[in-house]
């Protein structure tokens, strides 16, 4: 496999691309959510990558089609795990609680004791924020003042997150409530 | 310590791939397709490594909306009082713990009865502040 300079470069162009799009979509784009913002910025990303390739592949005749297709095998799988990792980016300015505090203390120079970082963000703003998130997306629901399981995917990817921290962390895996 | 690890795995990859180079060098078969090879390799080594790292960070907390689901699939076909959830999920395990990690990670120190941001927790609060700015969201968490 000889892949030109542009190939190489492909999976990071992808990532700006991607960037650029899930952020123009989510500010301009009223009606589009986070969510969604982020998969329609993947796909763009996904796609511009592909048309390099067969740009590559119509302007080098003497590249295998055999190499064109490995290497852009290769630029998906790049892409996907750049893409991965941007997208728990995104997803840690959205949720982490450590990110919250760090943005807390970064708006007090002077710094902040327990309690007044309690005040600015809570136990039951976190519950609120969370719950909101859990019904809207159907993952929960309320009747009669109690909570019922709706759909089962948030179920399912909290079991295998559950197995997965058996796996690599071990006994420490216990749920860490201190 | 995680970081250490990953990196020094990335480290004895890079330093693999460029004793390669060296070695190919010396005996004439050098060219600029090697070295665009390696490149491709270092990007897609280093993706994997991140993407590890950024996993093992997932794992390693728990994300309080998981724990939701699962308290609330533990409870069962009666379901869950909201009251007994909030009981469960209190302030000392969402916040403290949090806090004990920025300590250990050095983002934050303490300064009497007051917690601040180190210079490395204020490049990563200035990150994240910037790039949710960007998207126009609001705080999060």
């Amino acid at each position: 496999m000889c892949p030109v300079p542009i190939e190489i470069v492909t999976p990071i162009l992808g990532l700006i691309i991607n960037a650029f799009v899930h952020t123009f979509t989510f500010r301009y784009m009223k009606s589009i959510r986070l969510l969604k913002s982020v998969f329609i910025g993947f796909g763009a990303g996904l796609f511009s990558i592909v048309l390099i390739e067969i740009g590559v592949w119509y302007e080098i005749s003497d590249v295998s089609k055999i190499d064109i297709l490995f290497i852009l095998i290769t630029n998906m799988i790049t892409y996907s795990l750049l893409g991965y990792c941007y997208f728990h980016f995104i997803n840690l300015g959205e949720t982490a609680r450590r990110i919250r505090i760090l943005r807390e203390l970064y708006e007090h120079k002077e710094g902040l004791s327990t309690s007044e970082i309690l005040e600015r963000y809570n136990a039951k703003e976190i519950l609120e924020n969370r719950m909101n998130r859990l019904v809207n997306k159907g993952q929960i629901y309320l009747k009669d003042g109690r909570y019922y399981i709706g759909n089962r995917t948030m179920l399912l990817i909290a079991n295998m997150i559950y197995i997965l921290k058996r796996i690599i962390l071990g006994n420490r895996a216990q749920m860490q409530r201190n | 310590m995680l970081l250490c690890i990953c990196f020094g795995t990335l480290l004895i990859i890079l330093s693999g791939l460029w004793s390669n180079l060296v070695f190919s060098s010396r005996f004439g078969s050098f060219t600029l397709t090697n070295v665009l090879e390696y490149f491709q390799i270092f990007i897609l080594t280093t993706s994997l490594i991140l993407s590890y790292i950024i996993t093992y960070s997932a794992i390693e907390a728990d994300s309080p909306s998981l724990l939701i689901v699962r308290e609330v699939a533990d409870a069962g076909p009666n379901g869950l009082k909201e009251e007994k959830l909030k009981a469960e999920l209190n302030k000392d395990f969402l916040i403290e713990p949090r806090l004990r990690d920025l300590i250990v990670d050095k983002m934050v120190y303490v300064h009497g009865d007051k917690y601040r941001l180190t210079s490395k927790g204020f490049l990563i609060a200035k990150i994240f502040v910037l790039s949710r700015k960007l998207l126009n969201a609001p705080k999060g968490g």
